[in-house]
């Protein structure tokens, strides 16, 4: 097994569409990101998209990024394999958690949660939910913590917003020893900002 | 889903060992007489890989090797000019020595895999800066040191069925992963955090289970080493 554990570390670089080199997603350029929504970034950042999952980081997804996923249809998972490097104690018992239409603020923290765990990441502890706006709707933010299977502290935070019975969501997350903290302010300003290429 | 990581980790090292998809090596030159090195615990483990290609780690190999293979730094460091010191080990180490080893752990992968030179060299890291951040600044002051030497192995050996594997998947044009072993080491200014110098290895060879195996390794990780 623990060849996967030495490489599954590395393969966070391949999992969007295998090798896919990351692009510049250059400070001040508006964008469009996941294919859904409007950005303009306040620094450089290097990007990487698959279908409605893009990944922004700065100094390599293992040590901070940002995830955006658009558009999850009513009944669909959230695709871990695009935007979580599996662990060494990756579940593939049962079904994985889907999101659904009439779920609550707690039930999509929850399936944020359990995502992780069933990827393999340990201690995933939901903090601070509260309503927030997100893409100028209605919606959740939670903050969160978790240990890598190496046992290296992480944090992070999230917003989601369900509009048209489809779930949004931007997913922080970044080493607790210096990289979350690093760009925290930058990513909330950038969140805050983000809009959806067709509007409401 | 086992499968599926199985080969994809397998893909990943032949990438890795092919040499496509790892870094450059950062180099480095003494600034002036602070040369005060302190050895940081080396991050190893040794495993077997089982005739299913089951990486299992092995206590007794990994305590061999840390012992070997930290004699061997050292004794390597010596021959430099670096003013070498040793590191608390084990359960001496204090928290915030832990958190940065950890931390190295991540920032030599992304170096390695995302550094310049990578075919996944990120459009953001091309002024070659990676730093473990101002924490470090706690090692400058608990062991009087201008910089800490981390140092990051792994290291897989086939066992006798995974051996045997090999050979009969070889006989139908199929090929299995052996061993490997992938290694990073770094040199982190104190005052800033900042990874000075750095060398990796991703090898289907080297041996860490004998003493002259593991001195082998360590000249390896070490070339390049500022003198």
């Amino acid at each position: 097994m623990k060849i996967i554990t030495a490489t599954a570390i590395l393969c966070v670089a391949l999992t969007m569409g295998g090798c896919k080199a990351y692009t510049l997603a250059p400070a001040g350029k508006p964008i469009v990101v996941a294919n859904a929504f409007k950005a303009t970034p306040i620094i450089d950042w290097s990007r990487v998209q698959t279908n409605n999952v893009e990944i922004w980081t700065v100094d390599g997804p293992q040590l901070e990024k940002i995830t955006f996923l658009s558009g999850i249809e009513d009944g669909s998972p959230l695709s871990p394999k695009h935007w979580l490097a599996s662990q060494l104690k990756a579940s593939t018992e049962g079904e994985a958690s889907k999101f659904h239409k009439d779920m609550g603020s707690i039930e999509i923290a929850e399936l944020v949660k359990e995502t992780f765990n069933r990827s393999g990441y340990q201690k995933f502890t939901i903090n601070n939910i509260q309503p927030d706006r997100f893409v100028d709707n209605d919606g959740v933010r939670f903050d969160f913590t978790f240990l890598t299977n190496s046992g290296l502290d992480k944090e992070g935070f999230a917003i989601a917003t369900v509009i048209e019975e489809k779930l949004h969501i931007a997913i922080y997350t970044g080493t607790k020893e210096y990289y979350f903290k690093k760009y925290k302010d930058t990513v909330e300003q950038t969140l805050r900002n983000l809009s959806l290429k067709n509007g409401t | 889903m086992f499968s599926v990581l199985r080969l994809t980790a397998v893909a990943v090292v032949a990438l890795l060992v092919s040499g496509c998809m790892t870094a450059r090596n950062l180099e480095f030159e003494w600034q002036n007489d602070d040369r005060r090195v302190v050895l940081m615990p080396t991050d190893i483990e040794l495993s077997n890989l089982t005739a299913g290609g089951m990486a299992v780690p092995n206590a007794e190999w990994t305590a061999n090797a840390e012992k070997h293979f930290f004699n061997s730094l050292r004794d390597r460091l010596a021959q430099t000019n670096a003013e070498v010191r040793v590191s608390n080990k084990g359960l001496d180490q204090p928290p915030t020595q832990i958190k940065l080893i950890k931390l190295h752990e991540v920032v030599g992968n992304s170096l390695l895999v995302f550094g310049p030179g990578s075919r996944l060299a990120l459009p953001t890291k091309t002024n070659g800066k990676w730093t473990l951040g101002p924490s470090a600044r706690f090692l400058k002051d608990h062991y009087q040191s201008d910089y800490a030497l981390f140092v990051h192995i792994r290291d897989s050996y086939a066992s006798g069925e995974r051996v045997a594997a090999i050979l009969v998947a070889g006989l139908f044009g199929v090929g299995l992963q052996g061993g490997v072993q992938r290694g990073f080491a770094s040199l982190v200014d104190l005052n800033t955090g900042d990874v000075v110098w750095h060398n990796s290895i991703v090898r289907q060879q080297g041996e860490l289970r004998t003493i002259d195996g593991a001195r082998e390794t360590a000249d390896k990780l070490l070339t390049g080493f500022p003198g």
